[in-house]
């Protein structure tokens, strides 16, 4: 006997899990964020070198970065020194790092870093001043950031 | 009968999900947390003096080429096992740098290597080759290291360092001191 035919209901797959494996994407960003701190006024291309050490406390270090200046066309070629979200002359960098250490309970001051965030294309006598007026106000530890670069085998 | 209860209409759910997602995708920066330490030498009135074959002079000009002891090194890879040679001198070349016997606590007499190393770049050096040449310096101190505690005590640098064996740290440590000068050193 032929059976009769019935109407077939249409196949859908269900996405009533998908919300769940957004959420579960949204929640890892969410808690990875870091909210950038700082306006970059310059452009920096960090160096990449093979061994690398990890800064263990961020908050116990002042960032000075070090580039040419975005808006190249104002503000010209030269490479010009930020902190925070301003410009700086080279004679301001040794109040400007004192001051952060300054801003540290006293027994966390031996653990304070520079940390120089250069553009690899900086020219050695730029970076040479920021060490020599680090070392007059004898803030002595520095942290050069640069990316991984993976060994060639 | 019974009214059905009415449900939410949950579709739209994965799409603000997704803004959400995707604003947050967009914002992420990774921070770089990862560079290469250094500490820099106090002022001092005077400069240090060394006898010429204790030192390692690399010299690095605009052009981003190394002349190490006078000579052209063309690989900057090859850095590492050039001072390393330097460094342990094991055929007591007297070109080479020498070795005076020292106490060091917890190990007794060894033989500790005078070895300096005077890196000088011209003003127009650019950053980045600076900073490889830094970090081979750093790695080649680092397998030294490794190398001494394997053979004083079994265990890697690194290992003790991690068992927060400070004794034993500072032992090694006397045992391959490691001075990077940047100045210009003075020759006696």
């Amino acid at each position: 006997m032929f059976r009769k035919k019935l109407p077939r209901e249409k196949l859908t797959i269900s996405t009533a899990a998908l919300p769940d494996i957004v959420f579960m994407l949204l929640f890892f960003f969410m808690v990875t964020t870091v909210m950038r701190e700082d306006t970059l006024k310059v452009q920096v291309a960090l160096p990449a070198a093979p061994v690398l050490e990890t800064l263990n406390n961020q908050a116990l270090t002042a960032t000075i970065f070090v580039g040419q200046p975005i808006r190249t066309e104002v503000l010209g070629a030269q490479e010009r020194l930020q902190v925070d979200d301003h410009f700086i002359k080279i004679g301001q960098v040794g109040a400007y790092v004192l001051a952060k250490r300054e801003a540290l309970s006293p027994q966390m001051r031996s653990k304070f870093k520079t940390v120089i965030k250069a553009d690899k294309g900086t020219k050695m006598k730029l970076i040479t001043a920021i060490k020599e007026a680090l070392k007059t106000v004898n803030v002595l530890n520095i942290h050069y950031a640069c990316t991984q670069d993976i060994p060639k085998v | 009968m019974r009214r059905k209860i009415e449900e939410i209409n949950t579709g739209s759910m994965a799409d603000i999900a997704f803004l959400l997602l995707i604003f947050f995708l967009v914002v992420t920066t990774i921070e770089t947390k990862k560079g290469i330490g250094q500490e820099l030498p106090p002022i001092t009135d005077e400069g240090a003096r060394y006898a010429p074959r204790n030192i390692l002079t690399i010299l690095v000009n605009d052009q981003d080429q190394l002349l190490v002891e006078g000579q052209i090194l063309l690989p900057i890879a090859e850095l590492k096992e050039l001072v390393k040679t330097y460094y342990q001198n094991q055929k007591k070349d007297p070109g080479l740098p020498e070795s005076v016997e020292k106490f060091i606590p917890g190990l007794g007499n060894r033989m500790v290597s005078k070895q300096v190393i005077s890196l000088q770049n011209d003003m127009e050096t650019n950053y980045g080759i600076y900073v490889q040449i830094h970090s081979i310096l750093r790695s080649t101190l680092k397998e030294l290291r490794n190398e001494a505690a394997v053979r004083e005590y079994g265990v890697s640098y690194e290992m003790l360092k991690k068992q927060g064996a400070h004794a034993k740290v500072s032992s090694i440590k006397s045992l391959i001191p490691f001075t990077i000068s940047e100045a210009k050193p003075i020759k006696t």
